[in-house]
């Protein structure tokens, strides 16, 4: 290097550094925000009170841990208190932050909001106006998980889970578990633009708090599904037809399935999935469509109360035979739910024609609508049992009374 | 010190005085009377001066005098070695020269002098000079003795495996401890004495055939061009001979380990050996040598390697540390993990000011502190940086003045400057800590990598006497990453010097290839 540039370079780190030595004495002149003056957002609700306007909830952290007061007033003792709700009308999203700004005495910071609660009432005015606010304004995450809740959005904010530091931790907890559909911002976004036009989103349900415990302090579940269409909301199912539906999408992860062998009716045998696996393969054969749903699911029996040994290798066939058919009709009757009765492709069928035949897709993009409902469906359902578990013979029976064959 | 106050001269040593009078005339030659050369060097060696004048007869017939500091030489071997076979001995003739006298005496190191400039010098560095009446020769002794410690394990670089030895202040044992451990002639040791009136010794030691000769004549170019009044210590010859003194980089080695110096002269570096000093100095450098230990090589290879990507990691830590601390929790929040974040919340609730000015007041507190331990006593230095760190750390928290986390943070980045294995090195990143942390304050990110991006530039600019500060990395070699991102087995080192005194040119590194460019 030359000695001139030497001396440049030199002169321009004197006058940074000089500059931001001033800057440092400006402190008006700077645009930090320090972290005691932020209010971190954990989660965001949003409810729509007789279908009218929005409210905005935020749940916000309260590092003071000094017991945070429920949005109602009310001033019972909280469970953890770590987490206050604070929230906002509006005619859209975009005017209910800004009035929930000007309620509180710090930035409102909505960078870590970790999940995204969308009350059934906004639910039900279709989800455009919000993911497009989500999507659009900076400091959102695109990764924070996606709940319809059967209550307000805000009650489900308003919770402290003593298990947990906020409920929107529990909620992020939860969407990691896969007790849902596990659904970000961005796969909601995706799945609604997307060919299939749709969308599931997992349903969250306060329970009714135990005797003498605070009503705050339950946790938030997962119960049922929300079903979308192109953003509109259609329709809530449950188990057993959420479970179908979870089959169809490759979601499901944590279930138990009992099965009743005939010849004894006695009892049940509960079995434990460890992998579920649902392939779909499209096929374009003389103009028809159809695709081949192939289900693969491998499990353990956990609970075995039927007099039947399960050491013999034709007890365990049976109730193979037993679970594939209870898993072929849950599975089918999502199928049916999806294809005749909401007409709705739920399950990405569209992707896998566009992906497979990228020339009929195409050709057909118009008719799809009309495509969809007649497309055959034909399901294929493979069932393992791995393990009868630690016991072979069933436990707390007398011997003579098992059957061994 | 030689004194020397004389007519209007004052303060003016005798030896700037002929180093003044040699562009004009001649340095004044020692005259056959021994009486007019006696008379001149007591002028020289006049008031507050310790210099001893012994005045004798050899034979009872030549008048000869002996002038030696008695503080500085051994007399005793003085007397038995020179005075008495001198008084004993029974010449030929009455017409001896310095030359015959040097024959007869038991003693294996002794001069011909002929000026009075080479007579005082050899008189101030501590050699007995003897006076003949009738010679215009004098004859000086090797004789000079000075106090020194034994050699010791050196504190500063201690090791777990490998020498104990450190160099001492006496440059003589410093050079055996290195010709101990580098049995070849090619091992040169080229003498030159800096400072008008310290005279210091520093030897410039390579080896031959191995190191780049135009390193060695540009060595010698900037190390004859020094002018000033002492040298003490090696930092007054690195200031003066390195390529940008400005840079907060040291672009020499500082080191008391023997044992480094050889494995560097191995790699065809060079060495100066300042007399007074147990801290070598050793360059050419680079950033990466500069992060090196010489447990590195003493250790099992990937016990080195792990250990010195620690070192990386941690070099980059103790510069950046509290200036991404600060930058993220002010300007980039979304950065941090949503339950980090929240603890941080938590912590820093109580805490009056902004992160910046928190971790500034930390930064120099934790740099006061390990100021205070370095300067005071060894045995009350531990205990008051202790205290220090505790009160810090312990009262500042539970007080609500500094954040839990900021304390984490400087503890982490003085430990990670305690990483550095070179205290000078470390230096550099302890100094730069304070603008990038401002920058960050001020910029958030931005101002940090800015200020990231000025030092690299200004790395990249570096050299150490014409090698590239950032090599191997730009300009890449890759050839010597084996010794640079990992430590190969010393087997499987193919930098060896094979020997280029031989002819064989190939193998010489590409460190030493480089030529000077000052």
């Amino acid at each position: 290097m030359t000695a001139r540039v030497t001396a440049c370079l030199s002169r321009i780190a004197a006058l940074t550094l000089s500059l931001s030595m001033i800057a440092v004495t400006l402190t008006g002149c700077w645009d930090r925000t320090e972290i005691n003056d932020l209010a971190i957002v954990l989660a965001l609700g949003i409810d729509s009170p007789e279908g009218k306007g929005i409210l905005l909830s935020a749940q916000i952290y309260s590092p003071r841990q000094s017991g945070g007061g429920s949005p109602s007033g009310s001033s019972e003792g909280t469970a953890s208190g770590t987490t206050i709700v604070k929230s906002a009308n509006g005619s859209n999203l975009a005017e209910a932050m800004s009035r929930l700004q000007r309620k509180l005495s710090r930035h409102v910071f909505w960078g870590h909001s970790e999940a995204v609660v969308i009350g059934q009432s906004a639910a039900k005015r279709g989800l455009r106006e919000y993911l497009d606010f989500l999507l659009r304004y900076s400091q959102f995450r695109e990764h924070a998980y996606v709940y319809v809740s059967q209550q307000p959005a805000k009650e489900i904010l308003a919770q402290l889970p003593s298990l947990e530091r906020s409920s929107a931790e529990a909620m992020r907890e939860m969407g990691i578990m896969k007790l849902g559909a596990r659904v970000t911002i961005l796969d909601l976004a995706k799945s609604i633009e997307g060919p299939g036009q749709s969308a599931v989103l997992s349903r969250l349900k306060i329970p009714p708090p135990e005797e003498g415990k605070d009503k705050l302090a339950s946790i938030p579940y997962i119960r049922g599904l929300a079903l979308f269409k192109k953003a509109a909301y259609i329709r809530t199912i449950t188990e057993p037809l959420s479970i179908g539906m979870l089959i169809m999408l490759n979601q499901l992860e944590d279930i138990v399935f009992s099965v009743q062998p005939d010849n004894n009716s006695k009892g049940v045998v509960a079995i434990k999935p460890s992998t579920i696996n649902t392939t779909l393969t499209p096929r374009i054969r003389n103009g028809v469509w159809s695709i081949q749903a192939h289900v693969k699911a491998r499990g353990d029996i956990v609970l075995n109360t039927t007099d039947l040994s399960l050491a013999a290798p034709n007890q365990v066939k049976d109730i193979e035979k037993l679970w594939k058919e209870k898993m072929t009709g849950i599975v089918q009757s999502a199928i049916n739910l999806a294809q005749k009765e909401l007409k709705t492709d739920f399950f990405g069928y569209a992707a896998e024609f566009r992906r497979h035949y990228p020339k009929q897709w195409n050709a057909n993009l118009s008719k799809w609508e009309s495509i969809y409902p007649n497309i055959e469906t034909g399901l294929q359902v493979d069932v393992l049992i791995m393990r009868s578990g630690k016991s072979e013979s069933p436990q707390g029976v007398p011997d003579e009374t098992i059957i061994h064959k | 010190m030689t004194k020397s106050f004389r007519g209007p001269m004052k303060r003016m040593p005798f030896h700037r005085q002929a180093h003044m009078q040699r562009g004009s005339a001649p340095s004044p030659i020692l005259s056959p009377h021994l009486k007019d050369n006696v008379t001149a060097l007591r002028a020289i060696y006049s008031e507050g001066s310790d210099v001893t004048f012994h005045t004798f007869h050899i034979h009872q017939a030549v008048e000869a005098v002996l002038i030696f500091h008695s503080t500085l030489c051994d007399t005793e071997l003085l007397d038995r070695q020179i005075l008495g076979p001198l008084i004993a001995w029974n010449p030929d003739s009455l017409l001896i020269d310095a030359a015959a006298i040097a024959g007869i005496l038991p003693i294996s190191s002794s001069t011909i002098v002929a000026t009075l400039e080479e007579a005082s010098l050899s008189i101030s560095g501590g050699h007995p000079l003897l006076l003949l009446e009738g010679s215009s020769c004098a004859l000086t002794f090797g004789l000079s003795k000075s106090e020194h410690r034994n050699v010791e394990e050196p504190t500063a670089e201690a090791t777990l495996r490998g020498p104990r030895e450190g160099f001492t202040e006496s440059l003589a044992v410093n050079i055996s401890l290195l010709r101990k451990r580098l049995k070849n002639p090619n091992l040169k040791m080229v003498s030159i004495s800096i400072g008008e009136y310290t005279r210091t010794t520093v030897r410039l030691a390579y080896l031959e055939g191995v190191i780049e000769p135009s390193i060695v004549k540009e060595v010698m170019r900037r190390l004859s061009a020094i002018e000033t009044d002492g040298i003490l210590e090696s930092e007054y010859i690195e200031e003066w001979i390195t390529d940008q003194p400005k840079s907060p980089f040291p672009q020499m080695l500082s080191t008391e380990r023997p044992d480094v110096v050889c494995a560097n002269l191995l790699e065809g570096r060079f060495a100066l050996l300042i007399d007074g000093t147990p801290f070598a100095l050793v360059a050419p450098v680079t950033l990466f040598s500069m992060l090196q230990s010489a447990e590195d090589y003493y250790q099992h290879f990937i016990m080195s390697v792990f250990v010195r990507w620690l070192r990386y990691l941690f070099y980059i830590l103790s510069l950046l540390l509290p200036s991404a601390y600060v930058a993220i929790t002010t300007y980039h929040q979304e950065m941090i993990p949503t339950v980090l974040l929240l603890s941080v919340a938590k912590a820093r609730e109580e805490i009056p000011f902004p992160a910046l000015i928190e971790a500034l007041i930390m930064e120099i507190a934790f740099e006061a502190l390990r100021e205070a331990g370095v300067r005071l006593p060894k045995q009350v230095g531990a205990a008051v940086s202790i205290v220090g760190a505790l009160i810090i750390g312990q009262a500042a928290t539970s007080a609500g003045i500094v954040s839990a986390p900021m304390v984490i943070i400087v503890a982490t980045t003085g430990i990670a400057s305690f990483m550095i294995p070179r205290y000078s090195a470390g230096l550099a990143s302890r100094l730069l800590r304070f603008p990038i942390m401002l920058l960050a304050g001020t910029l958030g990110l931005i101002g940090m990598m800015l200020g990231m991006i000025v030092i690299v530039i200004h790395l990249c600019g570096l050299r150490s006497f014409g090698v590239p500060y950032l090599s191997p990395m730009t300009p890449t070699s890759s050839g010597l990453w084996r010794d640079v991102f990992w430590r190969s087995p010393i087997w499987a080192n193919r930098n060896r010097l094979r020997g280029r005194h031989n002819g064989i040119k190939s193998g010489t590194p590409i460190i030493a290839r480089q030529s000077s460019k000052k």
